[in-house]
C-alpha cells in the first residue's frame, strides 16, 4: 500500500505522460520568436496543430505584433500566411517591416461574420498554410471547436487576436497568452501573461520591452544605464546593435526638428547603412 | 476616351480629361474631350493645372478626371476590330505599342459595297450608329491610308491640328491591299486601302468624320502629307519639323543616304511602306472562339441534383476542349437561365489554370448553395471568360519542403475567392508612396494571369517595424487634441469617448505629398504613449491644424 503522497505523485507521472502521448511524440516546437514566452511554454514553445489566443488589453497593446513575430516563426519552414482581416485595417506595409516577405501573405477580406468563420476554418484546414493571423471579435464555441479540429488536421497554427472582453469566455485554444501594454521610461514595454496552456496549468507572467527602432527585445531591468540586448537577433543582425536611446533624448531632438520624410530619406540613401538603425537616425549628428 | 463614353453615356458632355502617370514629370495630361479643350485644356500639361483650370465654378462643366488605361483601350480597339470584319475579312490593329487604329484589307471588296466610296461611307454610318466617330482612308497602301486618316486636307480644316492629335484613342482602321499594290503587273484592279479613324465621342461637337479616298496610282498627292503621317517616334519628327521640313514631298527630295545617316533607317522604312516599295501585311486580329457550352432542358427544372448533374457535364465538356488546347481555365461564368427572369449568374474564378471538372463544380456548388434558384431552370450556359496555358507539372524525386504545399494552397484560394468574391483574397503590394494610405494596393489573387510581375522589394527602404501601426484607419478618423503648445505635440486626446492622457509621444515625423501630384497631403505624425501604456499614431494636418488619428500600435 503507498502512501497517498506517493500515489498522488504517481497518478500525476501518469497523467503526463498520458498527454504527452496525446500530443504525439517527436512534434517539435515552434518558437513564438520572443524567448521570454518560450520560456514561461512547457516544451519551450508552441505546438503545431493548436490555436493561440492573444488578448489585448486595450487599443495599442502590442499583442498583434507578438503575435505577428509568431506567424513569422510558423513560416520559416515555408507555407503561406494568412490573414484574416474583416475590418480591412490592417496595415501591410507594417507586417512587411518586420521581414516577412509579403508575396507569401494572403489577405482574406470577408464581409460579415458568417464568412468570417467560415474563412478562419478553410485557412486552418489547408495544409499550405503556416500560419493564420488574425483579428477575432466574436466566435461561438461550436465554430472555435471546429476550428481546434481544422488546424489539427492540417498542423499548422491559428493565431487569434482578442480583446480583453474575451478573457472571461471559454476558449478552446491551447495558449492564451494576455498582453497589457505598460508605461515605460526606455522602449515599449509590455506585461505578458500566460492565461492558460492546456497539459501545464500554466500561469506566469513576463515583461518585455522592444527596442523602439529595431523591434527587438532589450533587457527589461537594465543594470548599467544602457539597455544591453538579450534580442533573439535571428533577422536584421545589421540592425540588432543595440539602441536602446533614451526616449526622452530622442523626443527632444526630434520634436525640435520637424523635418520632410522625403528628404531624410533622400540623406538616409547616402549614409553608410552600418551606422544608423533607421530613417531617422542620422539627426543625431 | 470613346470607350468611356460608350460605357457611359451620360459622360458626353463633360469635360473629360484622361492623363498617364509619367515616372519623370507626374501626371500629366493625356488627351481630353472638346468640353476640356474648349477651357484650354492641353495634352501634356499637369494634372493639377488642369483641375484648376476645370474647377473655376463659373463655368458649368462636370469634369471628370480618369487614368489613362491602355490596357483596356486595346480590348475596346479588338472588339472594333472584331466588329469590322464585317467589311473585310482581313482586320488587323496598327502595330504601334498603343494601337490606336484599325487596318482592314479591302483589296477587291470594293465592288460588294458599290465602289470605294460607297463602302467608306457605308463604315462611317455604321461607326455613328455604334456611337463612334469614324475617320477613314482608303489608300493604296498602310502607311497612305493612316497618314491620310489623320492628317488628309479635310481633317486640317477642323479647328487647329493639335487639338485633333489631343483627341483619345483613334480607333482607325487601315485596310491594305499590300498585295494588289505590289503586285505590279499593272491589273491592279483595287485600289486597296482604306482607313478608318475614330476620333471623339460625341460627333456634335468635336472632329467632324473623314472620309478620304485616293485614286490608285497617284503617288503625288503623299507629298502633301506632313511629316507626321509617317508614323515616326516623337524625336525624329520634331528634328525634321526643326529643319523647316513639313511634308514629306521635301523629304523624298533629300539623298537617302543621308536621311538614314541622320534620322534613322526607320525613317526610310516608313517611307518606302508609304510608297509602296516595301509590302507592309496587316497583322490579322482573328477573335477567338469563345469557349461556351449549353444546356437546354426540355422542362424547365428545379430538381438541384439534375441542375447539379448538367453542370457537371457541361464542365466537363468544356474541360475536354480546354485540353485539346492545352489551356486550362481561369475564369468561367454559368448562366441558369429562368423564364420570364434575369438569369442567375455564377462567377468561378480561380488561382492557377484548370481543367478539372470535378475541382470547377465543387466551386460552383459552393455557390449555388448560397443563392435560392428564382424559378425552375430552362437553360444551362457555361461560358470561359479567361484561360491562360496550363503548367505542366512534374512529381518531384525528393518531395518539397516539409511545409510547402502549393497545390493545396490554390485550391484555398479558390474556394476563398469563390465565397468571398475575388476582390477579397488579395495580396499586398507595397508601393514607393510615403503617404501612409498609398503605401500598399491590394491585388486579387485568382482569375488573373500569373505573368503579372510583381516588384519584388519595396522601392524605398521601409520604417523600423515598430514605427508604423499594425491597424490603420482609412480614412483617419478626427479626434479632439488637448496640446500645450500650439503646433507642440499634443497631451491629450479624446476617442470614442474615452480621454487618453499623453506620457510619451515621438516626433513630429512630416510626411507630405509633393503639390504637383494633386490633392496634396501635409502632415505631422507622432507616434504617442498613452500613460496605460497603449500606442497610436496621430497627426497634425497642417492646412488647417486639425488632428487626426490614423491608426494604433496594436
Amino acid at each position: 500500500m503507498l502512501a497517498v503522497p506517493e500515489m498522488v505523485e504517481k497518478l500525476r507521472d501518469r497523467i503526463r505522460s498520458e498527454k504527452k502521448s496525446r500530443r504525439g511524440p517527436g512534434e517539435a516546437v515552434l518558437s513564438t520568436g520572443w524567448p521570454p514566452l518560450d520560456e514561461l511554454l512547457p516544451g519551450g514553445g508552441l505546438r503545431r496543430g493548436t490555436l493561440v489566443e492573444w488578448l489585448a488589453a486595450g487599443p495599442g497593446s502590442g499583442a498583434a505584433v507578438l503575435a505577428w513575430k509568431a506567424a513569422q516563426q510558423a513560416a520559416q519552414e515555408g507555407g503561406a500566411i494568412v490573414v484574416l482581416d474583416r475590418r480591412r485595417e490592417v496595415y501591410p506595409p507594417a507586417l512587411a517591416a518586420w521581414g516577412v516577405d509579403l508575396e507569401r501573405v494572403i489577405f482574406v477580406q470577408p464581409q460579415n461574420a458568417r464568412d468570417e468563420g467560415w474563412a478562419w476554418d478553410q485557412a486552418l484546414r489547408c495544409p499550405g498554410v503556416a500560419a493564420v493571423w488574425g483579428w477575432l471579435d466574436q466566435a461561438d464555441g461550436q465554430l472555435f471547436r471546429r476550428w481546434q479540429l481544422s488546424v489539427e488536421t492540417s498542423g499548422g497554427v491559428g493565431l487569434l487576436v482578442r480583446s480583453g472582453d474575451a478573457r472571461t469566455q471559454p476558449t478552446w485554444a491551447d495558449v492564451r497568452w494576455w498582453v497589457e501594454p505598460q508605461g515605460a521610461a526606455t522602449g515599449r514595454r509590455m506585461r505578458v501573461e500566460l492565461l492558460r496552456c492546456r497539459g501545464a496549468g500554466g500561469s506566469g507572467s513576463v515583461e518585455l520591452v522592444l527596442d523602439e527602432w529595431t523591434g527587438q527585445l532589450c533587457d527589461p531591468n537594465p543594470k548599467m544605464g544602457l539597455a544591453a540586448k538579450i534580442g533573439t537577433g535571428t533577422d536584421r543582425p545589421d540592425r540588432s546593435q543595440s539602441h536602446c536611446r533614451s526616449p526622452l533624448e530622442e523626443e527632444q531632438r526630434y520634436v525640435t526638428h520637424p523635418r520632410p520624410l522625403a528628404a531624410q530619406l533622400a540623406r538616409a540613401t547616402a549614409r553608410p547603412r552600418a551606422t544608423g538603425t533607421g530613417p531617422l537616425r542620422h539627426r543625431a549628428v | 476616351m470613346q470607350r468611356l463614353v460608350r460605357e457611359q453615356p451620360e459622360l458626353a458632355r463633360c469635360a473629360i480629361v484622361l492623363y498617364e502617370q509619367n515616372a519623370r514629370y507626374g501626371q500629366r495630361v493625356k488627351t481630353c474631350s472638346a468640353a476640356a479643350w474648349e477651357q484650354s485644356v492641353r495634352p501634356g500639361m499637369p494634372l493639377a493645372e488642369a483641375q484648376t483650370l476645370l474647377a473655376e465654378p463659373e463655368k458649368a462643366v462636370c469634369p471628370l478626371f480618369a487614368c489613362h488605361d491602355a490596357g483596356r483601350d486595346r480590348e475596346a480597339l479588338l472588339e472594333l476590330a472584331e466588329w469590322c470584319e464585317q467589311f473585310s475579312p482581313i482586320v488587323g490593329l496598327d502595330q504601334a505599342d498603343e494601337p490606336d487604329s484599325l487596318l482592314l484589307d479591302v483589296s477587291g471588296l470594293a465592288h460588294l459595297f458599290g465602289g470605294e466610296e460607297a463602302l467608306a461611307q457605308t463604315v462611317v454610318a455604321a461607326c455613328r450608329q455604334q456611337g463612334l466617330t469614324a475617320r477613314v482612308a482608303i489608300a493604296d497602301t498602310a502607311g497612305a491610308a493612316w497618314g491620310f486618316a489623320r492628317w488628309s486636307e479635310s481633317s486640317r480644316h477642323a479647328p487647329c491640328a493639335a487639338r485633333q492629335r489631343g483627341r483619345t484613342h483613334r480607333e482607325s482602321s487601315v485596310p491594305p491591299s499590300p498585295e494588289s499594290v505590289t503586285a505590279a503587273d499593272g491589273t491592279r484592279s483595287v485600289p486597296a486601302t482604306f482607313v478608318e479613324r475614330v476620333t471623339a465621342a460625341d460627333g456634335t461637337r468635336s472632329v467632324p468624320a473623314t472620309m478620304v479616298v485616293l485614286p490608285p496610282g497617284d503617288a503625288t498627292v503623299l507629298d502633301r502629307l506632313p511629316v507626321e503621317a509617317l508614323r515616326l517616334p516623337q524625336r525624329p519628327t520634331e528634328q525634321l519639323q526643326r529643319l523647316g521640313i513639313r511634308q514629306i514631298g521635301q523629304l523624298s527630295r533629300l539623298p537617302r543616304a543621308s536621311l538614314a545617316a541622320r534620322f534613322g533607317e526607320l525613317l526610310i522604312e516608313r517611307l518606302d511602306k508609304l510608297a509602296g516599295a516595301v509590302a507592309e501585311p496587316i497583322v490579322a486580329h482573328h477573335a477567338r472562339e469563345p469557349l461556351s457550352v449549353r444546356w437546354c432542358f426540355e422542362h424547365p427544372t428545379t430538381h438541384p441534383e439534375a441542375i447539379e448533374h448538367v453542370l457537371g457535364e457541361l464542365l466537363s465538356q468544356l474541360s475536354r476542349r480546354l485540353i485539346e488546347q492545352g489551356h486550362g481555365v481561369l475564369r468561367l461564368t454559368c448562366q441558369l437561365v429562368c423564364p420570364n427572369r434575369q438569369p442567375l449568374k455564377i462567377d468561378i474564378s480561380l488561382f492557377r489554370p484548370t481543367v478539372a471538372p470535378q475541382h470547377l463544380l465543387a466551386l460552383a456548388k459552393l455557390q449555388l448553395a448560397l443563392v435560392s434558384l428564382p424559378d425552375a431552370v430552362e437553360e444551362i450556359r457555361v461560358r470561359a471568360l479567361a484561360t491562360g496555358p496550363r503548367e505542366q507539372r512534374q512529381g518531384e524525386l525528393f518531395g518539397e519542403a516539409p511545409r510547402e504545399h502549393p497545390a493545396q494552397l490554390a485550391l484555398l484560394v479558390e474556394r476563398l475567392s469563390n465565397r468571398l468574391g475575388r476582390e477579397h483574397v488579395v495580396r499586398a503590394e507595397l508601393q514607393a508612396e510615403p503617404q501612409a494610405e498609398r503605401a500598399y494596393r491590394y491585388r486579387p489573387l485568382a482569375g488573373e494571369a500569373a505573368t503579372s510581375s510583381s516588384p519584388a522589394q519595396p522601392p524605398t527602404p521601409l520604417p523600423g517595424p515598430l514605427l508604423r501601426p499594425l491597424r490603420l484607419f482609412d480614412p483617419p478618423q478626427p479626434i479632439d487634441v488637448v496640446g500645450i503648445a500650439l503646433d507642440g505635440p499634443p497631451a491629450m486626446f479624446h476617442y470614442q469617448r474615452r480621454r487618453h492622457r499623453v506620457a510619451r509621444c515621438f516626433g513630429p515625423e512630416r510626411i507630405e505629398t509633393g503639390w504637383w501630384r494633386g490633392e496634396s497631403s501635409r502632415r505631422d505624425y507622432y507616434r504617442v504613449e498613452t500613460e496605460a501604456g497603449s500606442r497610436w499614431w496621430l497627426f497634425r494636418r497642417l492646412q488647417d491644424q486639425r488632428w487626426f488619428v490614423q491608426g494604433t500600435f496594436e
